[in-house]
């Protein structure tokens, strides 16, 4: 006859064995660790889902509960109840004081990542309206392509020029000095970032940087340079071009077609 | 033969009465929207004439302030509590009726007894949410007298018709209530259903027109950018968010509602003393989460529907919802919605229970489990990783390369399409618990019900992955259309094939009604707590996405409280009037539990 | 026997089902003005 394991310790594998499952996927075979954070969240869920499982019947649940119920009522087992008594709170109470232990570690910071947009903006001296501001450029690539491939090129050596030494001469983010930099620059080619922005977006975070970040983004610690600085407004449409070029992202429009 | 034509005569008084009423209160509602476009030619010249002026530019000297009250939170509790109300009287007519009209179907009278329940219920609820629209009004009147004199200036037709029409809807709903065991039994009863389907027409009129001025405040039409009216009073109704709050509230309500008389039911069972009591509160919570999961089902996407209008509508307003400051709160807004499909399964696996047949069907459900908290797990998790330091230099940035791609919509579409689909499921299993197939073609039915989901399942993630991740944003939107509606069609075959597979089936035994865990009707509690609390949350992102504007873009929100708050203390906010209105309904199903009660005191009245 | 009694019509049914889905989605797409596969 087999052995068979006892549903409370059957629910404590499952839990172990996702748990280590997790880290096992993530931080050691795709090599992207999971956030702490979000793993705690996932382990909450995955308790309740097994709560839920082990316990939908009344036989299930008996089973389950037996051992605790052995433990706390069974007069036979006072030895183990004692010792279970007294190491309980002398387990939370050390992780409690661990946690409360004050740690050198910078505390965490949430960044709103995508800011909305103001609705207008001063930029190159003049009030722009961001919502209804479009790509002068954005027309040719039906109208006229071979002088919208000669606008994507110039794009490209203004981008060459400037941005990759930040965002990466594959626009993926790892240019040369991203390592030296938090938050790291943008990777234009993750589907999370350009393809689903609107290209007034795009020219209100170039020409603008970082200190035209508004006040949700805080910390303001973003290297981003004020393009408007040190670019002409088509140079930004032009390098605008370039980095959905590039990418195969196309901007986020208006409405369906 | 006298007795039978004065009987017709009499029946004759009633249909002419019924319909007099209900042409009546047609032509009050399309009267109304006549005399609201009628404006528009009187209007034109008005507002040439300049009787619309455009909107103050207000100072904060211009919000008047009672000592010891704060005004934004006033108003934002008593329009919170009143809506969860509204909701709920919107609501339980629309059950009821359709169970109403189930029983007239069936002849079976325990459908009309619950639904004689749940009215019972909400008349309480009725006077409470009528009590909390006049607070709101009068705050809104106090507090922001401007605001509400330059909508009310615009929308002076639809407020005073909504006035009009509570009168309808009262008749209405104190006629159903109280007219319940009179108008019994053959003509009556379709009377009886009559008059609770112009409640609901009252009902929902009412809601049309509140969604209006509300979402006139989010996507103003009608008016020029200083905020002058052109007098074209339906296109400042029919306003670009107009439709999408109302399909999204309409669907919601029910789910909602449905939630309600759940925790009712789940009450009333917990506190039984008879067997008989709990065998009939079991089947009522079941009944109640039936209904919610009903409508739980096409909700999720009556929700994107609306975010992508908002988003479609304002880019800025869009992603300050989604983007900005408030998607920590749509993090929070998955748990709660993740929380409410676990309720929901939870409670039917629980109830599986009640058939001696279940045990064919129980091993299955590890399986749903596995799957529903893997969505769920995909469905919240967010796009931007609260990270340590560490973490953020191991990850080289605050995007994960696997689950950075979770945390965007065609991810959470896929999961909550494939989340709907397995509630579903459980629900098949459940019906099957308790009946064994007669027909030859069992094998070949199940096969093909596999075969369905397999292949639904399959289009789901083709269309979530392919066209989430490899296409632009206009198909990766698009793309949740066939989406959800692979899911309705595999929900509806699925239905269908079984109801063709169980024909002539046997039952394995009785239904034990009553024999379910306590722990099933926590389950219901949860599911209403998780919905009301989701509720406020979704209701404080709405009001909150303006940020400093009364009306977007038109007039500027200038007073001391415009500013948007921390997300803590917004929680806090909706926490706090989520209790409160817990404790009202608390004392909504007290009454409704002392309204039979007697008691008989010995001595106290004169002899004879 | 059992198998082949679930494997045949399984098998039917979900050629069946698949082509049923995507012509729904290519209907969808279409009503919207887009084609099922992305070209650019």
């Amino acid at each position: 006859m087999a052995m068979k394991i006892p549903r409370l310790l059957q629910a404590a594998l499952v839990l172990i064995g996702v748990y280590v499952g997790f880290i096992v996927v993530f931080d050691v075979l795709l090599q992207a660790i999971i956030p702490s954070s979000l793993l705690a969240m996932y382990m909450f869920f995955v308790t309740a889902g097994v709560f839920m499982v082990f316990t939908y019947d009344e036989e299930g649940t008996r089973e389950l509960v037996a051992p605790i119920k052995a433990l706390v009522e069974d007069p036979s087992k006072r030895l183990i109840r004692n010792i279970v008594f007294v190491i309980v709170p002398l387990a939370a109470g050390a992780a409690t004081y661990f946690q409360m232990q004050p740690s050198f570690e910078a505390p965490v910071e949430l960044r709103t990542i995508h800011p909305a947009p103001p609705t207008t903006a001063k930029i190159y001296g003049k009030q722009v309206n961001l919502l209804k501001l479009e790509n002068p450029f954005r027309e040719l690539e039906k109208e006229d392509p071979d002088q919208f491939r000669e606008l994507v090129d110039e794009g490209a050596a203004v981008y060459i020029r400037n941005c990759q030494f930040c965002h990466g001469d594959k626009l993926d983010g790892n240019g040369p000095y991203a390592a030296g930099l938090n938050p790291t620059p943008l990777n234009f080619q993750d589907v999370g970032t350009i393809a689903q922005l609107q290209e007034s977006y795009l020219f209100w975070r170039i020409s603008t940087g970082g200190p035209g970040l508004p006040k949700e983004a805080a910390p303001w610690i973003s290297s981003m340079p004020v393009w408007q600085d040190f670019l002409t407004e088509d140079e930004i449409w032009k390098v605008i071009l370039y980095l959905y070029d590039y990418t195969g992202h196309e901007p986020r429009s208006w409405e369906h077609e | 033969m006298n007795r039978s034509r004065s009987n017709k005569f009499r029946q004759a008084l009633i249909v002419l009465a019924l319909a007099v009423v209900t042409v009546a209160l047609a032509f009050l509602v399309f009267d109304q929207v006549n005399a609201i476009a009628a404006e528009q030619d009187v209007a034109a010249e008005t507002a040439a004439t300049g009787n619309y002026g455009p909107a103050p530019k207000l100072t904060a000297a211009d919000y008047p302030t009672i000592a010891g009250v704060n005004s934004r939170v006033a108003v934002w509790i008593f329009a919170q509590l009143h809506l969860w109300f509204a909701a709920f009287v919107l609501a339980v007519p629309i059950f009821v009726f359709i169970i109403e009209a189930i029983g007239m179907r069936t002849r079976d009278k325990r459908y009309d007894d619950m639904a004689y329940e749940f009215i019972k219920v909400s008349i309480t609820a009725y006077s409470l949410t009528a009590v909390l629209g006049g607070l709101l009004l009068f705050s809104l009147i106090v507090f922001y007298p401007q605001l509400f004199t330059y909508m009310a200036r615009i929308f002076k037709g639809s407020m005073f018709y909504y006035a009009l029409l509570f009168f309808v809807e009262s008749a209405a709903l104190y006629i159903y209530y109280y007219g319940w065991h009179w108008l019994q039994g053959g003509f009556k009863k379709w009377v009886h259903l009559t008059i609770g389907l112009v409640l609901n027409a009252a009902g929902t009129t009412l809601m049309l027109l509140a969604n209006a001025w509300l979402t006139f405040m989010m996507s103003p039409a009608g008016v020029d950018p200083a905020g002058v009216f052109n007098g074209d009073a339906w296109a400042a109704i029919n306003n670009f968010l107009w439709n999408p709050i109302n399909i999204h509230r309409f669907v919601a309500n029910i789910a909602y509602g449905g939630s309600i008389v759940g925790a009712y039911a789940a009450f009333k069972f917990l506190t039984a003393g008879t067997q008989q009591e709990r065998a009939h509160y079991d089947w009522m919570g079941y009944n109640a989460n039936f209904i919610a999961i009903c409508a739980l089902l096409p909700l999720p996407f009556a929700g994107y529907y609306l975010a992508a209008e908002i988003y479609a509508y304002s880019q800025q307003m869009g992603i300050t919802l989604m983007g900005g400051i408030f998607a920590w709160l749509f993090i929070i807004q998955a748990v709660l919605i993740g929380t409410l499909f676990l309720s929901a399964n939870y409670y039917l696996w629980c109830g599986m229970g009640r058939s001696d047949g279940a045990r064919r069907y129980t091993k299955y459900i590890k399986y749903l489990a596995i799957v529903l908290v893997g969505a769920f797990l995909v469905w919240f998790t967010p796009h931007t990783l609260v990270l340590t330091n560490e973490e953020l230099k191991s990850l080289g940035g605050p995007y994960h390369k696997i689950l950075g791609p979770l945390g965007i919509m065609p991810a959470k579409n896929t999961a909550v399409n494939v989340m709907i689909i397995f509630t579903a499921l459980s629900f098949m299993f459940y019906r099957r618990a308790n009946k064994t197939a007669t027909v030859s073609w069992v094998n070949a039915g199940n096969a093909i019900q596999v075969a369905l989901y397999t292949a639904g399942i399959a289009n789901i993630m083709f269309l979530g992955i392919y066209h989430g991740y490899f296409t632009n944003t206009v198909y990766k939107v698009a793309a949740s259309i066939p989406q959800v509606l692979t899911t309705l069609v595999v929900i509806a075959a699925s239905i269908t094939l079984d109801s063709f597979i169980y024909r002539r089936s046997t039952d394995v035994g009785p239904v034990h009604w009553g024999r379910i865990p306590a722990r099933a009707q926590y389950a219901l509690f949860l599911l209403a707590v998780a919905f009301t609390w989701l509720m406020g949350l979704m209701g404080y992102i709405r009001s909150g996405i303006r940020q400093h504007w009364h009306i977007v873009d038109i007039m500027r929100d200038t007073s001391p409280d415009a500013f948007t708050p921390t997300l803590g203390y917004a929680a806090n906010v909706v926490s706090v009037a989520a209790i409160l209105f817990m404790a009202m309904v608390i004392f909504v199903f007290w009454i409704a539990q002392v309204s039979t009660s007697k008691t008989l005191p010995a001595g106290y009245w004169k002899e004879g | 026997m059992t198998i082949k009694s679930f494997f045949l019509p399984f098998i039917l049914a979900l050629v069946a089902f698949a082509v049923g889905f995507l012509l729904l989605d290519l209907a969808m797409m279409n009503m919207q003005g887009l084609s099922l596969i992305f070209h650019n």
